[in-house]
């Protein structure tokens, strides 16, 4: 039991890093290269979209056939779309007075870039990774059910064959529960840490 | 100048998509058609899909389902949200208890809940979708009767008594673009993550589909399918439910 959570949760945190990798370079695009803007906004963000989380998973079924990687990837591909919205949208809301300010004190980009820009982006990322973790619970039990080989989707299609309507609930409450202990204790709490050092009322 | 410019860049993200499928297509060739077929292939299957009178029935019935899914979970959200108006008790427990625990209920839980209390009927796709779909409305509503302007309500009230009339004609106008974000939201997951209720609730829709496409490794029928519901959810967004937001939006809200 313990081991089919730590598998759950292994999936979630590595579709969560990855999607939030891909997510930020992605957003970065238009930054760097402003004629890609239109692509990722019009054409790129709302085909990920409007792309079914169960097309990803049977997709990724075929391409690798039942295991870890395929609900990593399934999971990764659901969640990319909302960390691009979030982290582009960090990225237009920069402060271009500061980071004009930046310039003038220091030649370095890189110096410029962790020491303005990454600071500046920290509320957004934080809210790319709360919605990521919200959303990426929902869907890991999906992919699991079909795709994976373990994990708490495994044990819920086991219970679901057998009948075993009481293992079904239990599943179910450990997971709203988990999601709403660490909803308070850690996201809320990060938040408003967040906030108060960016003045949000 | 400037419009010649955004011109140009139109021009260069279709390039970019043209070039996506021409590598596709590179990658494609020389492999099997159940890994990866080409986007010709995808295509062709599309409109197989959609001239073949047996399938395009299923089309059909997943947009039925979908529409009746998202309309009753517009209305059960709307009359939660005025329930928690109208009593600050029914503000707390809808607040705090009822939507922390729909937010993070697990889709295929309900859909394996749905199956076994239900059985396999178009009714349970119906309920597991509304139930899959609700707190994305609720939150939306929930937030529209909150954030109402108090003093246009003291108005209605000093100008009619008649409660009904005070609803119908100030809270609800005021609600509307808020509850038109929540349907349009909870559209987009309906089809997105809703579909998962076909898969184990009925044995027609596209989510059926789909499903017999991957018992079959046929893989051209699984992208077609994944393709047809990119197509179906830009249309109705585009042609339905973007101009109905921004007929009712408020300047402040993004349309």
């Amino acid at each position: 039991m313990m081991r089919q959570i730590t598998l759950s949760l292994i999936h979630i945190s590595s579709a969560m890093l990855i999607a939030f990798i891909l997510g930020s370079f992605v957003a970065m695009l238009p930054n760097l290269h402003p004629m890609s803007a239109h692509f990722v906004d019009h054409r790129l963000t709302p085909f990920l979209n409007s792309f079914s989380g169960v097309g990803w998973l049977f997709i990724a079924i075929l391409w690798f056939g039942i295991n870890s990687f395929t609900v990593i990837f399934a999971v990764t591909m659901v969640l990319v779309p909302f960390a691009i919205i979030n982290l582009r949208t960090g990225f237009l809301e920069l402060d271009t007075e500061i980071i004009e300010l930046g310039d003038s004190l220091t030649r370095s980009k890189l110096t410029n870039f962790y020491k303005i820009v990454m600071p500046m982006l920290y509320p957004y990322a934080f809210a790319t990774l709360r919605i990521s973790f919200g959303v990426s619970w929902k869907v890991v039990l999906t992919a699991e059910l079909f795709g994976g080989s373990g994990g708490m989707g495994y044990m819920l299609n086991k219970a679901r064959q057998e009948f075993e309507t009481e293992v079904i609930f239990a599943l179910i409450t450990f997971m709203i529960i988990f999601v709403i202990a660490s909803e308070l204790l850690v996201f809320q709490r990060i938040q408003k840490i967040l906030d108060k050092r960016y003045h949000v009322e | 100048m400037w419009n010649n410019q955004i011109r140009g860049n139109n021009y260069s993200s279709e390039m970019l998509i043209l070039a996506a499928c021409g590598f596709w297509w590179f990658i494609a060739r020389d492999l099997p058609d159940f890994v990866l077929p080409t986007p010709f292939e995808v295509l062709t299957s599309l409109i197989a899909l959609l001239t073949d009178s047996n399938t395009v029935g299923h089309v059909f019935i997943s947009m039925s389902r979908v529409a009746a899914a998202v309309f009753i979970a517009a209305c059960v959200s709307v009359l939660l949200a005025v329930l928690a108006r109208s009593n600050i008790f029914f503000d707390t427990v809808i607040e705090n208890n009822i939507l922390v625990v729909l937010n993070s209920f697990p889709s295929v839980g309900w859909a394996i809940l749905g199956v076994i209390w239900f059985s396999i009927s178009d009714g349970t796709v119906v309920f597991i979708e509304i139930m899959i779909v609700t707190p994305f409305c609720l939150i939306n509503c929930l937030q529209g009767f909150r954030q109402m302007d108090l003093e246009l309500l003291e108005m209605g009230k000093s100008l009619s008594r008649n409660k009904f009339r005070n609803f119908f004609k100030l809270h609800i106008p005021l609600a509307v673009p808020f509850i038109i974000a929540g349907v349009r939201m909870s559209y987009g997951i309906a089809w997105k993550i809703a579909i998962v209720a076909e898969l184990f609730g009925a044995s027609s829709g596209l989510g059926w589909l789909l499903q017999q496409a991957q018992n079959q490794s046929n893989a051209q029928r699984v992208l077609a399918v994944c393709i047809l519901i990119v197509i179906l959810f830009s249309i109705i967004d585009g042609l339905v439910l973007r101009p109905i937001a921004k007929r009712y939006s408020i300047n402040t809200m993004e349309a």
